[in-house]
């Protein structure tokens, strides 16, 4: 469930971003600016949701040292 | 909402290269100069050289060249001058409205004034040395001469006789000193010892030598400033004197009339101080002259450099064309991009305008063969990323650019094993300095290390951020962890498996450290089935605990393998494009679909795998399964709660089957189909070569294939074979076709690709690895340094300790670990990434222009 939420939640960022882009600064063309977003978006989504997903059924637990 | 959805990926710039024309020009060669100044204006061509067979003396324009290349040298003659007498040059923005035939002029005559007066100088200045060595010799040997004289008048008292035969009119001890000869000079300071025991052994003992130092005087020869000594030598006989003369020359000591007679001397003193005097006001007088000369120089210098430069660089391009035989119009060849096309015919019409020549210049486009060149066009953003790539190799024409991705997969790799966000902070600190101080540290020269800094600021600022982002995934601030996306999930369970609770039923994992759970409660820290991990990042609790490593070190290690896996299906992906672009359809069902099964069918899947242990939590040991997958397909799983995915044997048979099948068909089918087209070609040709030549002629008026020559390559293909199959370079046509070395080619490929299948993914785990040494020497910094200083409960250990900290983290971390990681995601890209389907074989595109002519002649190349 919380992987969902976190995943909608860079869903939405991507759609703050793509908005921002569109109708923020001067005409023209802008699809590098978009391709940087969308790359940016899913590198941040995917690192976040890889270590999310690492951390949902740890196999190992946290020991101190005696 | 279009807007919205209105991405403009049809054309971004950086995606391929320039489109590149390949146009005539017929210049009038009485405008020619004129014409080719103003297209060095506008500097978007690239003339190619038509007259490569000859020599560069024997082309049309070698002797302005020539004349070019001599004022160029008076102008570093003069800026020598200029920098020696300590001025600079001013810089200023070219007027260019000097003629060439002036200036040169001008130059001759400003290169014979100085260098006259240089001499003048010189001669001036050796005479005026002299002088004052004379009276240093003067003022020195005196005094010698007086303590002498002193010193035979107390011998004589002392002995308080008179010789008998003193003749009556000689002042005594006078006549004693006048019949031995002498010599006095100068001497360096280091060459006094060794002169002295020659002098001995020389004269056999048979000589006084006097000396005493003056400390530093001008070598009137060599004009450079030494410690020297005076002498003085007292000998007996002639043959001795010629020998100490040829002593004095082969010590380099300077030698100096002086008189005996104490009257003369001061006579003679009086006199060199008089003319030292005037000599003095000449020399004034020259070096005045000379500064108001090399003044009016380097007010002018820049201005004159950058002027020849440019003359230079005209000619140079005029001897690229090639004369016509009427010797009336000049014919040149010239790489345009298209989209400059109608600026260059602007500039084209308004020098006409100007030089008023009743001839136009002719444009007109030709048909290339050849690869045209790569021109990009960047910005200071991404000329940084553009840079990397072309470190590796040039784009083809048309080739898809992998900077686009780069842009940001570059700096996301990097942070991946620079995850930190104290040293981001760090980081993004000085690259941000870097980016505010843009435009005065443009200006400056900044030395090669700064230079290369400066000019990676962008690169720097991005993988600061990123690095920002992955600090907080990894939860380190300097190797501390923090609890900004709060408390560690994990809850204090007994041995039994229920919850530890307080006396009044609460848990107590909130209460309490986390660390009293183990030693006071003796339970165990156990994430609750039902909760969900943390919201963001490494949980804290991980940091410095005893199964931290083995539990991090899995983590990271399949994060690589996932990174890995996503970063080579976007570098296949991009191959995809190019095929599409150059319509090689071909290489399509050939290349493209079988790589995408074979990395799929066994990475992909594993990826999977890798995904679906995560979710499960089940204990399957993933390296079994892909080892057993191999050796014995299809089993392996002795114990049932291995199975991750129902029926995991029978899909695993089934993607082994499929990803072996794609080994043969990235080998056989594309060289066979290839040869295929080629013999039906061949039987074509036979057939009626009327028919061909039409063919060749609906190629040639073909536009499309002179925008895409690898299309017209692809076409080839069909009718004569590429070399080496799908290598589009435009003799497609009439090329041999050698059915071996495309076997051979494809040979290479395909071992190339299924082995790198295996090997690059290996390769990605230098993120896990990097990621992890990064860590552990934070840890090892702040553990054993700082917090060791901060134990000792001692204000001077605590400074010293965050001093070695403080340099550790710079040095260590920020300097050499950044550096470290940098070149794994260089490699990463170069290797990995681009190898799936970057050709880089194409040349840049190098117009001539103006504008970049000073870094053209600062690298040697003009």
């Amino acid at each position: 469930m919380g992987f969902w939420l976190g995943t909608l939640v860079f869903f939405l960022i991507q759609i703050v971003a793509t908005a921002t882009i569109n109708f923020v600064g001067k005409p023209g063309n802008k699809g590098l600016t978009h391709i940087m977003a969308f790359t940016t978006v899913f590198q941040l989504w995917f690192i976040w949701a890889i270590i999310y997903m690492a951390q949902m059924n740890p196999l190992i637990n946290p020991e101190y040292k005696e | 909402m279009d807007k919205l959805l209105d991405f403009g990926f049809q054309n971004i710039d950086l995606w391929r290269s320039e489109e590149m024309e390949l146009v005539r020009l017929l210049i009038p060669s009485e405008s020619a100069h004129d014409t080719v100044a103003a297209l060095g204006e506008v500097g978007l061509l690239q003339f190619k050289d038509m007259n490569t067979e000859k020599s560069a003396f024997q082309r049309t324009y070698a002797n302005q060249v020539k004349r070019c290349d001599e004022m160029a040298r008076r102008l570093r003659f003069f800026t020598e001058q200029v920098e020696k007498a300590g001025l600079t040059p001013t810089v200023h923005s070219a007027s260019g409205k000097h003629e060439l035939d002036d200036l040169e002029s001008r130059l001759e005559e400003l290169e014979k004034e100085l260098i006259s007066m240089n001499e003048n100088t010189e001669r001036l200045d050796r005479t005026y040395n002299e002088l004052v060595e004379l009276q240093v010799v003067l003022e020195h040997a005196g005094k010698f001469f007086d303590k002498a004289k002193a010193s035979v008048r107390a011998d004589r008292d002392y002995a308080g006789v008179q010789e008998p035969d003193a003749p009556l009119l000689e002042v005594p001890g006078q006549d004693k000193v006048s019949r031995i000869g002498f010599v006095a000079g100068t001497i360096p300071a280091d060459k006094v010892m060794g002169f002295e025991r020659l002098l001995f052994r020389a004269t056999r003992g048979n000589m006084f030598l006097r000396q005493g130092s003056v400390g530093e005087v001008k070598d009137p020869i060599t004009n450079e400033t030494v410690s020297k000594h005076v002498f003085v030598i007292f000998f007996a006989g002639d043959r001795s004197r010629t020998k100490i003369m040829k002593i004095c020359e082969a010590f380099g000591a300077n030698r100096y009339p002086f008189p005996d007679d104490p009257a003369r001397q001061r006579q003679m003193d009086s006199e060199v101080t008089a003319r030292i005097r005037e000599l003095q006001t000449t020399v004034d007088m020259g070096l005045k002259h000379r500064k108001a000369l090399l003044q009016n120089l380097a007010a002018n210098l820049d201005e004159w450099t950058s002027l020849v430069r440019r003359e230079k660089a005209i000619y140079h391009t005029l001897n690229k064309m090639n004369v016509d035989v009427t010797s009336k119009v000049l014919v040149a060849e010239a790489w345009v991009p298209t989209i400059a096309k109608s600026d260059v015919q602007r500039a084209l019409r308004e020098s006409a305008e100007n030089s008023s020549t009743q001839l136009n210049v002719i444009m007109q486009p030709v048909v290339a063969h050849g690869q045209p060149p790569t021109y990009f066009r960047t910005n200071k953003f991404t000329a940084a990323f553009q840079n990397i790539v072309d470190s590796y190799g040039v784009a083809k024409y048309r080739e898809v650019n992998p900077t686009v991705l780069t842009l940001m997969t570059f700096p996301f790799l990097f942070s991946v094993m620079f995850g930190d966000f104290g040293h981001a902070i760090l980081m993004i600190a000085f690259a941000a300095l870097l980016v505010w101080k843009e435009k005065q540290l443009a200006k400056q020269d900044l030395g090669d290390m700064l230079q290369l800094l400066f000019g990676g600021r962008y690169v720097i600022l991005l993988m600061g951020i990123f690095s920002f982002y992955l600090g907080l995934i990894y939860n380190e601030f300097f190797s501390m962890p923090t609890v900004i996306f709060g408390r560690t999930k994990f809850k204090c369970y007994h041995g039994d498996g229920s919850e530890i609770v307080n006396d009044f039923g609460e848990p107590i994992t909130n209460t309490i450290d986390p660390r009293d759970c183990q030693m006071v409660y003796e339970g165990v820290l156990k994430m609750p089935p039902d909760s969900a991990p943390l919201v963001f990042g490494v949980d804290p609790i991980w940091h410095g605990r005893k199964t931290e490593l083995p539990y991090l070190n899995s983590m990271k290690m399949k994060m690589s393998i996932l990174l890995g896996v996503a970063h080579m299906n976007f570098g296949i992906i991009n191959s995809l494009y190019n095929n599409l672009y150059f319509r090689d359809w071909l290489s399509v069902w050939c290349e493209f679909v079988p790589q995408m099964i074979f990395l799929n069918f066994i990475f992909g899947y594993l990826c999977i795998l890798i995904v679906i242990k995560w979710c499960t939590g089940k204990l399957t040991d993933l390296y079994h399964v892909m080892i057993y997958m191999f050796l014995s397909p299809g089993g392996g799983f002795d114990d049932p709660s291995q199975i991750l995915i129902p029926g995991q044997p029978g899909l695993q048979v089934f993607l082994l089957l499929v990803a072996f099948v794609a080994v043969p068909w990235m080998l056989l089918p594309k060289p066979l189909i290839l040869k295929k087209r080629h013999e039906a070609l061949e039987a074509a040709k036979g057939q009626s070569s009327v028919e061909l030549t039409q063919n060749y002629g609906a190629l040639a008026d073909d536009e499309e294939s002179r925008h895409r020559p690898a299309a017209a390559a692809a076409h080839g293909d069909g009718h004569g074979g590429g070399h080496g199959g799908g290598h589009g370079d435009g003799h497609g046509h009439g090329g041999e076709f050698n059915f071996g070395e495309v076997m051979v080619h494809q040979m290479i490929h395909t071992i190339e690709f299924a082995l790198g299948a295996v090997s690059n993914t290996a390769s990605y785990l230098r993120l896990w690895a990097l990621s992890l040494a990064h860590s552990q020497l934070a840890g090892v910094f702040y553990d054993r340094v700082l917090m060791a200083g901060i134990a000792a409960n001692n204000v001077g250990a605590m400074i010293i300790a965050f001093f070695v900290f403080a340099c550790a983290t710079l040095g260590v971390l920020m300097v050499m670990e950044s550096l470290s990681a940098f070149l794994h995601a260089l490699r990463l890209h170069w290797v990995e990434y681009q190898n799936k389907f970057y050709k880089g074989d194409g040349y840049k595109f190098m117009p001539f222009s103006f504008a970049t002519l000073k870094q053209l002649e600062d690298a040697g190349q003009l």
